[in-house]
């Protein structure tokens, strides 16, 4: 495991794209910090420190495309043919494993790197905090946000190496990471339950709070509403995040490692 | 001893059986040219060898250890693949492409392990390019320096020939000699290329349909395909019949229109024979037979008809 954790590190640092996607984040964070410091927008402040405009929105749609890039056939599993070829049995299970496991690591640096330019950025617009929140709840909000990623993470590592199609694997990692496929679903359960004669919107009520994409919004919020249970699912986010992330990660990791392993790679 | 020894294998995808109960052998130190057509089963049978592919049923041997029933994870860190197109990152230097595979198999001193190899396959070390700017036949020769990674003793190489020019060819060809020569490695190269291969190639099996057809040895393919007598006879089968009596020693063949090629006999040898036998000739020529031709001809052997083998395996049909 840690040799193709090695190996994949090495593909990733000796590639454009990883650099590529990380002066896009860079844009991202320093163009809205610029634009505040030499707009006049009037007395700005932010109320907590990961509340911020600069935190981290849509970092699970940039770690789950990481995930895909990482995974697609087009940059990876033809060259994996070579080194599965080398491989016995159980050491390809680990191969796929560890897909999900370098895909998971790199969410977590990826959303580190997001944050520490967040802080560069909030120092370079010059807008205050009014709350700045003590460092154990930063960290521990930036592992709930690596927690409601690490689902789209992993779940796109499958669908990569089960579809082997990269548009779809790009589609998927985009349309999952953004809340659109559960939001889609949620939608389609809706009407079954008016068809079956019930209400309109009580399924995705009950529903909704425990979906991902539902949890990442809240996680998104900030430390303050990650903690607390002062919503309608009256669970803080980050019980429901190891509630639901956690096993629906583990659960594709292992659906992979045992699943895609058996499949013919070519 | 044997690395690779196949029985039963067959796969199937769906409706098409793609390999048919294969049983093929190579042994330590042949370089084992596998011929067939598109879509033959030559891509899925190497598939299948190195574990690429599952079997539907029969079972590989590698290494001659029958343990576990068939191919031991020890047996496939023993192989290197080059199957269909080269997997490589386009995205990466070929360095850092050999790099990669070199540390995904635990090895230590990657940068030197993938500077030997580049070196050993015509590839510049220093070359700085991105892998997608290479050429087909660049691409061919690093798809080989990555099946080289981790110094395998068996290399499965699935039409290493494609897309290489006279002199990449050439230099291909000459690297595999000096892999087998120097470093004992066992090779086993599927190609379309028949006269590249008739010139490494120091075994042969011939698969048709999903089928083993043929499997004989460089020697017996140039016994097979070498100087051979054309005669027409005025009366063919009685002719047949009494060249039989007086040649033994001489291999018969009918030609589709009525002629027969006559094997190991010299043309005055087989010139007397008809004289003394009363056998009335029309024609009488000196032939070489194609290698080409061979193969094609022993590729059309249909599912059904029974495998042709070497004389180590029993002799010609």
């Amino acid at each position: 495991m840690i040799a193709l954790l090695r190996s994949d590190a090495h593909r990733v640092l000796h590639g454009r794209w990883v650099w590529a996607l990380a002066a896009a984040v860079a844009v991202l964070t320093f163009a809205p910090a610029l634009l505040m410091r030499w707009t006049n927008m009037g007395p700005v402040t932010f109320d907590t420190l990961t509340g911020s405009a600069l935190s981290l929105g849509g970092i699970e749609v940039i770690t789950a495309v990481m995930a895909a890039i990482v995974c697609c056939d087009r940059t990876d599993l033809g060259f994996g043919r070579s080194i599965l070829s080398s491989l016995g049995t159980r050491a390809r299970r680990v191969w796929f494993a560890e897909k999900c496991v370098f895909s998971l690591l790199l969410a977590a640096v990826t959303i580190l790197f997001a944050f520490a330019l967040g802080l560069l950025g909030w120092a370079v617009s010059g807008v205050p905090v009014l709350t700045v929140e003590p460092a154990w709840q930063v960290a521990a909000w930036l592992g709930c946000t690596w927690l409601v990623s690490a689902p789209y993470v992993v779940l796109t590592v499958l669908v990569a190496h089960l579809t082997r199609a990269e548009g779809v694997t790009m589609g998927f990692a985009a349309l999952a990471a953004a809340g659109l496929l559960e939001a889609g679903l949620l939608v389609g359960l809706d009407l079954l339950c008016v068809l079956a004669g019930g209400e309109f919107l009580a399924l995705s009520a009950s529903v909704g709070p425990w979906l991902p994409a539902e949890i990442a919004a809240a996680v998104g919020d900030g430390a303050a509403a990650t903690f607390s249970a002062e919503n309608a699912a009256s669970l803080a986010p980050a019980i429901r995040a190891l509630v639901v992330c956690l096993p629906l990660a583990v659960a594709a990791t292992a659906a992979d490692a045992l699943l895609a392993s058996r499949r013919d790679v070519a | 001893m044997n690395v690779i020894e196949t029985h039963g294998l067959t796969k199937r995808y769906r409706r098409k059986l793609a390999v048919d109960s294969l049983d093929m052998t190579v042994a330590a130190g042949d370089i084992y040219g596998f011929v067939g057509k598109n879509g033959s089963g030559k891509s899925t049978t190497m598939k299948m060898v190195c574990g690429l592919a599952r079997p539907t049923s029969g079972e590989v041997v590698l290494f001659g250890d029958p343990e576990n029933g068939g191919a031991t994870p020890q047996g496939f860190s023993r192989i290197g693949a080059l199957i269909e197109s080269p997997g490589v990152l386009a995205s990466l230097t070929a360095r850092d492409n050999l790099v990669a595979k070199a540390l995904a198999l635990g090895m230590t001193h990657a940068g030197d392990v993938a500077d030997d190899l580049l070196a050993l396959v015509g590839l510049d070390p220093r070359d700085r390019r991105r892998v997608k700017a290479y050429s087909l036949g660049m691409r061919q020769r690093l798809g080989l320096a990555l099946a080289l990674v981790g110094a395998p003793d068996l290399l499965l190489l699935d039409e290493p020939f494609n897309g290489l020019d006279p002199e990449a060819t050439r230099a291909m060809r000459l690297a595999l000699v000096r892999l087998n020569h120097e470093r004992g490695v066992t090779i086993m190269i599927s190609s379309h290329v028949l006269d590249q291969l008739d010139r490494v190639a120091t075994r042969f099996g011939v698969i048709s349909d999903g089928r083993l057809t043929a499997e004989f040895t460089d020697a017996e393919l140039h016994e097979r395909c070498g100087s051979s007598v054309r005669v027409r006879l005025a009366s063919p089968e009685r002719g047949l019949a009494l060249l039989e009596q007086a040649l033994p020693q001489a291999t018969f063949r009918a030609e589709p229109d009525g002629a027969l090629v006559v094997a190991g006999v010299a043309l005055e040898e087989l010139s007397a024979a008809c004289f003394q036998a009363g056998i009335e000739v029309r024609e009488l020529s000196q032939q070489e037979r194609d290698i080409e031709e061979y193969f094609v001809e022993l590729m059309g052997v249909q599912r059904g008809q029974a495998p042709l083998h070497g004389k180590k395996d029993g002799g010609e049909r």
